[in-house]
């Protein structure tokens, strides 16, 4: 990218810790300062070159790297500017020396991760110190040289990946280097936005941690294996395959079916995510070892030489196994990069539209249910040639649709009222052409109650009221709906109590109410469930479980045993009783999960309904227009999907957020 | 190669010209990249300020052939010379195929392109303004994108073409971004960074506290973003209420942002002192006070300290403490570090020392002596170890908590009595240290008269400490 220039003769004065140097921030003074035009050139500026790639184990073992000689030239060079010997200073380390580094840094923050918040344990110099949660993601490695002499790797894009840890070290300009290096030492209690040198105006700044976390991102999917497409759904039949697909279907092979264990089609899994979250890493994906040459051949073509150029795992490993298309171009244009290939065969367009509801019922008179819509529009265009899609969408207004954002292929005409038109060269296999975010516009799916009250320190009694699908008419179609009433702390032994429909099952921290069940779908009607009973646990073994916050602050909290009150002599609440007791226990969740979830009672609803949406925003698949003019079917689905959709012990206490006034 | 050796292509930039523009296959972007890096050379190169055309190619490019320039040592100086009208021009038809068609490059390679052309164009820019509205209206689409690469290379621009983007642009960019957070389907580091990035350019800090409703957190936010959206609440806060002191309107507003945000991670309140959600809202607390005074930039002196405590946000906050340390106890050593965070801060030690009078003044008289007050002893030695901070109202109550402990000490609560009656002589020896006034003197001795009088061995024990 545009970095500093190695043979400039003329610098920036030395950065340190003066805004006023910033590069960004003092680019309006500087344009119009008289040209001399390698002065501009200090400037960061943009782009995104990568120094380095390490895959860690659990263990702190390195089991893959990669460096980038080229990029790593340029950082020399870079530092040469500054002063003599600087970048010889600062060389990349060898693997053995990150390993170390990675396992330090988990001592000294507690976790691999860090605290990300500033907390007692941190110190100056510590990534902790600048109590931002993107240090969470971005962090610094102190390399220790054992001739003395260490220096700070930083930034280092880390995202953990089934049990392995992902390390992208992108290039930076010396001077963000230094802000940030000062910042981790500046002495006070730290600092604001309104600060010079902040942290966010050094990430403003730096275009290459922004690609650098895509890098880490797709590395993650791949030795992950989650390199799947997104998914579009047929009406007829299973959804569609990927990429792939339209290769082998272009030569004649029929479209293969994908596995049927679709990501909406997976409740349980879905169901054991808010439970006991901190676990959730290590139970996804396990140490399964990935393949090396795949992810090496897979770098070669996404980035050469360090600089990524095209990060979609599909089109990189298509074009090495298959090359170009040779075809002749049927107009004077260019083929796009992320069009490899054109597609030939029977001619069509399907469009999906996914969404996701998010809700939190209280059953409250003081405390508002909270709903919301996350919704993507996937395509699929079987079209020949590089013809051009037009799709209008209406209903925006009507829809109260809050943020949308597109695929890199579409070109979106300025919203005016309720429409807005989409203009796209689809590129090939299937793609999210738009993502939105829109409240839920119809009564949701599933309306009603829970309650839970301790009648005893191993015997609670519960009451389920819900009404499913009230107002919604054919062809909506709930295909499957479930109630989890999860309790990771205690154990379950036994509950009794039948259902007014469906069936139920348990397991050691779960009780399962199918309501609906797959095959028998609910369409054209609503019903109500209810469900009432009682659940006995065993006896409750304490555990005591250290985390990142809780080793810093436990001694301080060791005095409260001194004053401990015995509440249930007051006639207090019972289940405020057990609860406290309980939650003396209770682990500090990460800073990626919304809420401490072991600290509430509540049951997750899971369902799955397809033939309409939420939001309410619909295409016409009537409207779409394709230029140069086929003749090719349009199909369009629906479907929408519980997410976090929680009813939360209507008896208990219970986690909210304000809403925004009107301003 | 070109990028190993800085400068290689400069002087075959109309060769890399005519491959760009012929090419039609989805290698473009290959070809695109390399004319668009090889211009670049060009220009640091100072070729624009040459009379000879920067695309003028003289027979077919030559494999290995080393421009003169990569050869010696050390590296020639780059010609400030203004660049010759020709090149201006030549300059311009490169960029206008390098930005031919974003649409076509994957977004990698776009942020490369973007980074690129930012670079060329300001270089020419004196003589060829137009340049930057042509970059705008290229690339400024790629705000809506899904992808956060194509959104940074935007804000790019924005810094390097200042004036293409006017202040309506500033506000729907900084929009954009506040809204780009609350966007589910984006990964967690990319919501925070848009909100880092909203935060970190003073051109859009004007818009901040207009987007208010953007950044209340969302109930199912992950924490991290919870926190962060707090700190762009504080941030309004802060800006409305430094507003409302030069006349604004507000009223009220400040403080309720700070309570709305706060409301999601409301369970601090009762949760485990060590929870996540605690983390998060002292914080955010933190937060807003600096963000109401900031540090200065000579480690001494702090903006706004004035404005600060007579401002609504501190007396509302002032408040808030009070109400919790004397609401939830288990808060109190939470409450406690965050006072020694600012004490141990010199630009923010003032604001710990008055907050230690505020409890002083306020929740001292609201504690009642007994076992629990045992909570309250972090804060209280607090209060002792400082000289700004008025000990008298403390000793009254260490006083009465000595008598309360003496009443009840039987030899079932014997050890109770003795470890909380030597803490409190703990706080008292921690004010002898700090406190040489004759005005502290006689309430004291009063205190630990009583004290001796109540444990006789007291004295024995524990006459080593206090020397």
């Amino acid at each position: 990218g545009g970095f500093t220039f190695p043979y400039s003769s003329c610098r920036l004065p030395h950065w340190p810790l003066r805004v006023s140097g910033h590069p960004i921030l003092e680019t309006s003074a500087e344009s119009t300062a008289t040209a001399r035009p390698h002065l501009r050139r200090s400037m960061s500026g943009g782009g995104c070159s990568i120094r380095a790639i390490w895959i860690l184990t659990p263990n702190d073992a390195v089991a893959f790297s990669r460096r980038f000689a080229v990029v790593e030239k340029r950082w020399r060079v870079a530092w040469e500017a500054e002063g003599v010997g600087k970048g010889a200073e600062m060389p990349l380390p060898a693997d053995y020396e990150v390993a170390a580094a990675f396992a330090n840094r988990r001592r000294r923050e507690g976790t691999a991760r860090g605290s990300g918040i500033r907390t007692n344990l941190s110190s100056v110099g510590l990534d902790s110190w600048v109590d931002d949660p993107i240090t969470r993601h971005i962090i610094s490695l102190q390399i220790d040289k054992e001739e003395g002499g260490g220096f700070m790797l930083w930034p280092v894009v880390l995202q953990k990946r089934g049990s392995y840890y992902v390390l992208v070290l992108p290039l930076v300009d010396p001077q963000s280097f230094k802000a940030f290096e000062s910042l981790l030492k500046r002495p006070d209690c730290g600092s604001s936005a309104k600060e010079n040198g902040n942290l966010s105006s050094i990430l403003l700044n730096l275009p290459c941690i922004t690609g650098a976390f895509m890098v880490a991102n797709v590395i993650g999917d791949i030795i992950t294996g989650d390199v799947a497409e997104p998914e579009v759904i047929v009406s007829s039949g299973p959804s569609v395959g990927g990429l792939l697909d339209s290769l082998t279907g272009s030569i004649g092979i029929t479209a293969r079916s994908k596995p049927s264990a679709a990501p909406v089609a997976a409740p349980v899994a879905s169901v054991s995510s808010p439970v006991g979250a901190a676990q959730s890493d290590s139970l996804k994906g396990g140490i399964r070892p990935f393949d090396k040459e795949l992810l090496r051949s897979f770098i070669i073509g996404a980035m050469p030489f360090g600089t990524p150029q095209d990060l979609n795992y599909g089109n990189v490993s298509s074009i090495r196994t298959t090359g170009y298309s040779a075809d002749p171009l049927p107009t004077d244009q260019k083929q796009p990069a992320w069009k490899p290939y054109l597609y030939k065969g029977r001619q069509r367009t399907l469009f999906s539209s996914l969404e996701t509801i998010n809700a939190a019922l209280y059953d409250r008179d003081d405390v508002p249910d909270f709903l919301s819509v996350s919704g993507q529009l996937t395509c699929r265009a079987e079209l020949e040639g590089l013809p051009d899609v037009s799709l209008p969408l209406t209903g925006l207004k009507t829809a109260r649709v809050e943020v949308s954002s597109f695929h890199h292929c579409v070109q979106a005409s300025e919203p005016t009222g309720n429409k807005q038109s989409l203009l796209f060269q689809p590129p090939l296999g299937n793609f999210v052409l738009m993502h939105y975010q829109a409240p839920c516009n119809i009564d949701p799916p599933v309306k009603g109650f829970y309650q839970l009250s301790m009648v005893s320190e191993n015997e609670g009694a519960f009451l389920f009221k819900l009404r499913l699908m009230e107002g919604y008419k054919s062809p909506f179609l709930m295909e499957f709906c479930m109630v989890t009433m999860p309790f990771p702390r205690r154990r379950v032994a036994s509950y009794d109590g039948n259902p007014s429909v469906g069936t139920v099952s348990m397991t050691e921290h779960l009780i399962e109410w199918r309501i609906v069940s797959s095959g028998r779908g609910l369409s054209g009607r609503s019903i109500e469930a209810t469900f009432s009973g009682t659940v006995r646990f065993h006896p409750r073994t304490t555990q005591r479980v250290n985390s990142s916050f809780r080793s810093a602050t436990t001694t301080a909290f060791a005095e409260d045993s001194d004053c401990e009150q015995d509440i249930t002599k007051n006639g207090a609440n019972l289940d405020d009783y057990l609860m406290e007791k309980m939650n003396k226990d209770l682990q500090a969740v990460d800073l990626e999960e919304p809420l401490s979830w072991q600290a509430y009672n509540y049951a997750k609803v899971s369902f799955k309904i397809v033939g309409g949406t939420l939001s309410g925003l619909i295409i016409d698949p009537r409207s779409v227009t394709i230029y140069p003019s086929v003749k090719a079917p349009v199909e369009y689905s629906m479907q929408a999907s519980s997410g976090d959709y929680i009813l939360w012990n209507t008896l208990g206490k219970c986690p909210s957020a304000a809403l925004p006034k009107e301003l | 190669m070109d990028e190993a050796l800085p400068g290689l292509l400069a002087d075959v930039l109309g060769h890399a010209y005519a491959l760009a523009s012929a090419e039609r296959s989805p290698a473009a972007q290959s070809y695109i990249l390399l004319l668009a890096s090889a211009a670049r050379g060009a220009v640091r190169l100072g070729r624009l300020g040459s009379s000879a055309s920067i695309l003028a190619v003289s027979g077919p490019p030559v494999p290995f052939s080393v421009p003169a320039h990569l050869l010696s040592s050390p590296p020639p100086l780059a010609s400030a010379a203004p660049p010759s009208e020709q090149n201006v021009r030549e300059i311009r038809k490169v960029l206008a195929l390098v930005m031919e068609r974003p649409q076509v490059l994957t977004p990698a390679a776009a942020m490369e392109v973007t980074a690129i052309v930012a670079e060329v164009a300001t270089a020419v820019l004196e003589w060829a303004p137009a340049i930057a509205a042509h970059v705008k209206v290229q690339f400024s689409g790629m705000a809506y994108s899904s992808s956060p690469m194509l959104l940074h290379s935007v804000l790019t621009l924005f810094a390097k073409f200042p004036d293409a983007f006017g202040a309506e642009d500033e506000r729907k960019m900084a929009r954009r971004l506040a809204s780009a957070a609350c966007e589910a389907h984006r990964p967690l580091p990319v919501r925070l960074l848009v909100l880092h990035w909203l935060l970190g350019s003073g051109r859009f800090r004007d818009s901040v506290p207009g987007l208010a409703k953007w950044f209340y957190p969302g109930m199912f936010d992950p924490l991290a973003l919870k926190a962060k959206k707090l700190d762009c609440l504080g941030f309004v806060a802060a800006t409305v209420d430094s507003d409302k002191v030069e006349g604004g309107s507000y009223g009220q507003q400040t403080t309720e942002f700070i309570d709305d945000g706060l409301v999601c991670v409301s369970a601090f309140r009762w949760l485990p002192a060590w929870s996540t959600e605690t983390s998060v809202a002292f914080r955010a607390l933190h937060r807003v006070l600096v963000g109401a005074a900031p540090h200065g930039t000579n480690d001494k002196g702090c903006s706004g300290a004035g404005e600060l405590l007579n401002s609504t946000t501190f007396h509302h906050f002032q408040a808030m403490l009070v109400d919790m340390a004397s609401e939830h106890r288990s808060l109190v050593p939470v409450i406690a570090d965050f006072i020694n965070r600012l004490l141990a801060c010199t630009t923010h030690r003032w604001v710990g020392e008055q907050l230690l009078r505020t409890f002083d003044e306020c929740l001292l008289p609201r504690l009642e002596p007994g076992y629990q007050l045992a909570s309250y002893y972090p804060l209280f030695e607090k209060i002792a170890q400082n000289e700004a901070v008025p000990q008298l109202r403390l000793i009254e109550l260490l006083t009465k908590q000595m008598v309360c402990l003496a009443k009840k000490h039987d030899p079932d609560t014997e050890l109770k009595s003795w470890s909380q009656g030597s803490k409190v002589v703990g706080i008292c020896r921690i004010m002898l240290k700090h406190h040489h006034s004759s005005h502290i003197f006689l309430p004291l001795t009063h205190l630990l008269v009583r004290t001796i009088e109540s444990f006789p061995d007291l004295e024995i024990r524990d006459h080593a400490r206090y020397l």
